[in-house]
C-alpha cells in the first residue's frame, strides 16, 4: 500500500462520520445573537444608571464641580463606546488571520484586559479615596442641608465602588488564566518551528 | 440569494467539516455543539468579506481551526468524560444498519482519539489535512511556510500511523 493509498483511506475514514442536524442552527444563532445585544443593553443601562448619578450629584449641588466631573464621564463613555465598536467590527476580520498571528493578536488583548481589571479591582478604591481626600480639602462637597440625599449617594457611591472591585477582581482572574493558556498554545505551536 | 440563504447553503455544505474540526478539541457532545456554534457565529460575521467563493472551504476550515485553537473557556476544564456517549450519540442519528456504524465508529473514533493526542503544533495541520486542504492552504491558514506545513504534516502522519497501527 503507497502512501497516497494510506492517506486516501485516512481521509475516507474521517469524512466518514454522520452529518449533524443544522436544522435549528441558524435560529441558534438568531438566538444568540439577541442574547448578546441582550446584555449589551444591561450594561449601557448600568453606565447609563452612573452617569444619571454622577450628572444628579452635580446637579443637585452635591458636588461644586460645576459639570466637570459629568463631563469627564460622558466623555470617557462616549470614547470607550466608540473604541467598543471599533473592536467589535475587527472581531470578525482577526479569526480570518492565520493561527499564530491570530494567538499572538489574542494574547495582547488578554494582556489589555488584564491590565483593565487590575485598573478596575485597583484603581477604583484608589481614586475613591482620592476623590474624597480632595473634596475634604478643596470643599467642593456641600454638605448641611441635604445630608439625607448625601448619604443616599455616599451608599450607592459605595455599593458601586465594591460592585466594580467584585468584577475587575473575576476578570483578572480570568484574563490571567486565559493568557496562560495562551501562551502556553503559542509556545507549543512555535516548538515544532 | 439573501444573505440567510447563502448561509444556509454554506451551513449544509460545511456543518460536517465544522463538527469534526470542533470534534478535535473538545469531548463532551454539548462543547462540541457549543464549539461548533462558536464557529459558525464567526463565520456568519466573517463571511461578507469573503473575496472568493472558490476558497470558500479553507477560508471556513481556517475560523473554525482559528476559533477552535483559541476557545479557552472551557480550557482549563478536566476533560474526563468518555468518548463513546459523545460518538453513539452522533452516531445513532444515521440510517446505516448496526454493524456498520459500530465498524465506523471504532474507525473513527481511533482515528478522532489519534489526533486528539497530537502535540498542539501538529493537531491543526493534521485536522486540516484531514479536511482536504491541500499543503498551501494549510500552510496559509496556520501562517507557516510550506515547508514547515509539510514536514507537520509528514510527522503528523507518522505519529497518527503509529497510533492506528500500519494494518488498519
Amino acid at each position: 500500500m503507497t502512501d497516497a493509498d494510506r492517506d486516501d483511506r485516512l481521509l475516507t475514514v474521517w469524512q466518514s462520520g454522520p452529518r449533524p442536524d443544522t436544522a435549528t442552527l441558524l435560529q441558534d444563532l438568531a438566538r444568540q445573537t439577541q442574547s448578546q445585544q441582550r446584555q449589551r443593553g444591561l450594561i449601557f443601562a448600568l453606565l447609563g444608571c452612573v452617569s444619571v448619578l454622577v450628572i444628579f450629584a452635580e446637579a443637585s449641588g452635591g458636588l461644586r464641580t460645576h459639570g466637570f466631573l459629568s463631563l469627564v464621564w460622558l466623555t470617557g463613555l462616549t470614547l470607550g463606546a466608540l473604541r467598543w465598536h471599533k473592536d467589535r467590527q475587527t472581531r470578525s476580520e482577526i479569526l480570518c488571520l492565520d493561527t499564530q498571528r491570530l494567538l499572538q493578536v489574542m494574547i495582547r488583548r488578554a494582556k489589555r484586559g488584564l491590565t483593565l481589571a487590575r485598573c478596575l479591582y485597583a484603581g477604583t478604591p484608589v481614586g475613591a479615596l482620592a476623590g474624597y481626600a480632595i473634596t475634604q480639602v478643596t470643599h467642593i462637597s456641600v454638605a448641611g442641608t441635604h445630608k439625607q440625599l448625601g448619604l443616599f449617594q455616599s451608599v450607592i457611591g459605595a455599593m458601586l465602588l465594591v460592585v466594580m472591585i467584585g468584577v475587575g477582581l473575576m476578570t483578572a482572574r480570568a484574563r490571567r488564566a486565559e493568557l496562560t493558556i495562551l501562551t502556553q498554545k503559542k509556545q507549543a505551536f512555535e516548538k515544532d518551528l | 440569494m439573501s444573505a440567510v440563504s447563502r448561509m444556509e447553503e454554506i451551513v449544509e455544505t460545511h456543518a460536517a467539516m465544522v463538527r469534526r474540526i470542533a470534534s478535535v478539541y473538545e469531548h463532551h457532545r454539548d462543547r462540541v455543539d457549543d464549539l461548533a456554534q462558536e464557529v459558525w457565529i464567526a463565520v456568519w460575521r466573517a463571511v461578507p468579506h469573503l473575496q472568493s467563493e472558490a476558497s470558500l472551504k479553507a477560508y471556513i476550515a481556517r475560523i473554525a481551526q482559528n476559533v477552535c485553537v483559541t476557545h479557552v473557556r472551557r480550557a482549563v476544564r478536566q476533560r474526563t468524560e468518555p468518548l463513546s456517549q459523545a460518538l453513539s450519540d452522533a452516531l445513532t442519528d444515521s440510517a446505516p444498519p448496526v454493524e456498520e456504524v459500530i465498524f465506523q465508529s471504532q474507525r473513527l473514533r481511533n482515528l478522532l482519539e489519534a489526533v486528539r493526542v497530537l502535540p498542539d503544533g501538529l493537531k491543526p495541520v493534521a485536522s486540516l489535512f484531514l479536511e482536504g486542504l491541500s499543503i498551501d492552504e494549510i500552510a496559509v491558514a496556520l501562517g507557516i511556510s510550506n515547508a514547515n506545513a509539510s514536514v507537520r504534516l509528514h510527522r503528523a502522519k507518522a505519529a497518527l500511523r503509529l497510533s492506528l497501527g500500519d494494518s488498519s
